[in-house]
C-alpha cells in the first residue's frame, strides 16, 4: 500500500502558533481536500485555564475549516512556488450550521471542496466532523478573497 | 470605555479568549465593545508579523457580547446558523471595535443582526441564528 505524504499545513499557511487550527492533511485530489485537527486539553485549557466541558468553540471549528480551505488552494497553486501563493482573507458566509462541537481527546475532520475560483475569489464547500463522524458544522458556502502574500503588511508584491 | 470583567457561568464552555470588553442595551439590542489587543491567546500567531482580528473572532464577540446581554454573564449560548457573513475590512490591533445588534426572538431561537465597525468604517454585517442552553 502506497501511503501519500502531503507539506506540512504550517509550511503552507502564514499563520503562526496559537492560531494554526489545522494539524495534518490527509487527502487532496484536484477541487476536494480533507484536513485534520486534534482537539486537545492541552491547547483549551492552555488558553483559557480551566475549561469545562471541553468542547472546540464553533468560531475556532470555523476558523479550523477556513484554514482547511486554504490548504486546498495552497495545494491547487503548489505550482506557483511560495512567493507567488496568494493570501487568503474570510470574505464572506452563508448557510453555516453549527449542529455539534468536537470534544477533547477526539479529531475534528473537515472535508473541504472548491467549487469556484476566479481571480479574486475562491468558493468552497463542506463539512466538519468530530470522532465517531458525526457532523458538527455544515458550511454551504465560504467565500475567500485573493489577496497578494504580504498584502496586510504592506509588503505585498 | 473601561474594561468590564463578567462571571463565567457555571459549567458554561470557556472562550478561547475574552472577546468583550463592555456592553449596553440599546434599542431592539446592545452595543458591544472590543478592543483588539495583540497579547490576547490566538491573536499572537494571527498573523506573526501583524496582528488581525480573525473574522470569526468578529462572531465570537457577538456570541459573548449576547451572552453578556442576556444575562449578565459569560457562556450559556450556542451558535445554530450563520444565516450570513460578510467582512468589509480587517480589524487590528489597537482597533476598537463596535458591535450594534437587533436581537429577536426567545431563548430557544434567537437572531442577531449585527453591524460591526471601527472608527466609523464597517467591518463586517453578520446574521446568525443562536439558543440558550438549558
Amino acid at each position: 500500500m502506497t501511503t501519500t505524504t502531503y507539506p506540512d499545513p504550517a509550511d503552507l499557511l502564514p499563520y503562526g502558533h496559537p492560531a494554526l487550527q489545522v494539524d495534518r492533511i490527509v487527502r487532496h485530489e484536484p477541487g476536494a481536500l480533507e484536513a485534520v485537527k486534534a482537539v486537545t486539553y492541552h491547547e483549551l485549557d492552555a488558553h483559557v485555564g480551566d475549561s469545562r466541558p471541553g468542547r472546540f468553540p464553533a468560531s475556532l471549528t470555523l476558523e479550523s475549516f477556513l484554514q482547511a480551505c486554504g490548504l486546498l488552494l495552497m495545494r491547487e497553486t503548489a505550482d506557483a512556488g511560495p512567493d507567488a501563493r496568494p493570501l487568503l482573507i474570510f470574505g464572506s458566509a452563508r448557510g453555516v450550521r453549527v449542529t455539534g462541537a468536537a470534544r477533547a481527546g477526539e479529531l475534528l475532520v473537515h472535508s473541504v471542496e472548491l467549487v469556484d475560483r476566479d481571480e479574486e475569489t475562491a468558493t468552497f464547500t463542506g463539512v466538519s466532523r468530530a470522532g465517531d463522524g458525526r457532523t458538527v458544522v455544515e458550511v454551504d458556502r465560504a467565500i475567500t478573497l485573493l489577496r497578494p502574500a504580504g498584502s496586510l503588511d504592506g509588503t505585498g508584491r | 470605555m473601561s474594561t468590564t470583567t463578567y462571571p463565567v457561568r457555571p459549567g458554561a464552555r470557556r472562550m478561547p479568549l475574552v472577546a468583550v470588553d463592555d456592553v449596553r442595551a440599546a434599542g431592539k439590542g446592545f452595543v458591544g465593545r472590543k478592543t483588539i489587543d495583540p497579547g490576547d491567546p490566538y491573536l499572537r500567531g494571527h498573523f506573526p508579523s501583524l496582528t488581525v482580528y480573525p473574522g470569526v473572532f468578529l462572531v465570537e464577540s457577538l456570541q459573548q457580547m449576547l451572552e453578556v446581554h442576556l444575562d449578565g454573564a459569560l457562556g450559556g449560548v450556542e451558535l445554530v446558523e450563520l444565516g450570513s457573513v460578510r467582512f468589509s475590512r480587517p480589524a487590528l490591533a489597537g482597533d476598537e471595535v463596535v458591535i450594534e445588534a437587533e436581537v429577536d426572538g426567545d431563548r430557544d431561537r434567537l437572531v442577531t443582526k449585527a453591524t460591526c465597525s471601527s472608527g466609523g468604517q464597517r467591518l463586517a454585517r453578520i446574521t446568525a441564528t443562536w439558543r440558550c442552553r438549558p
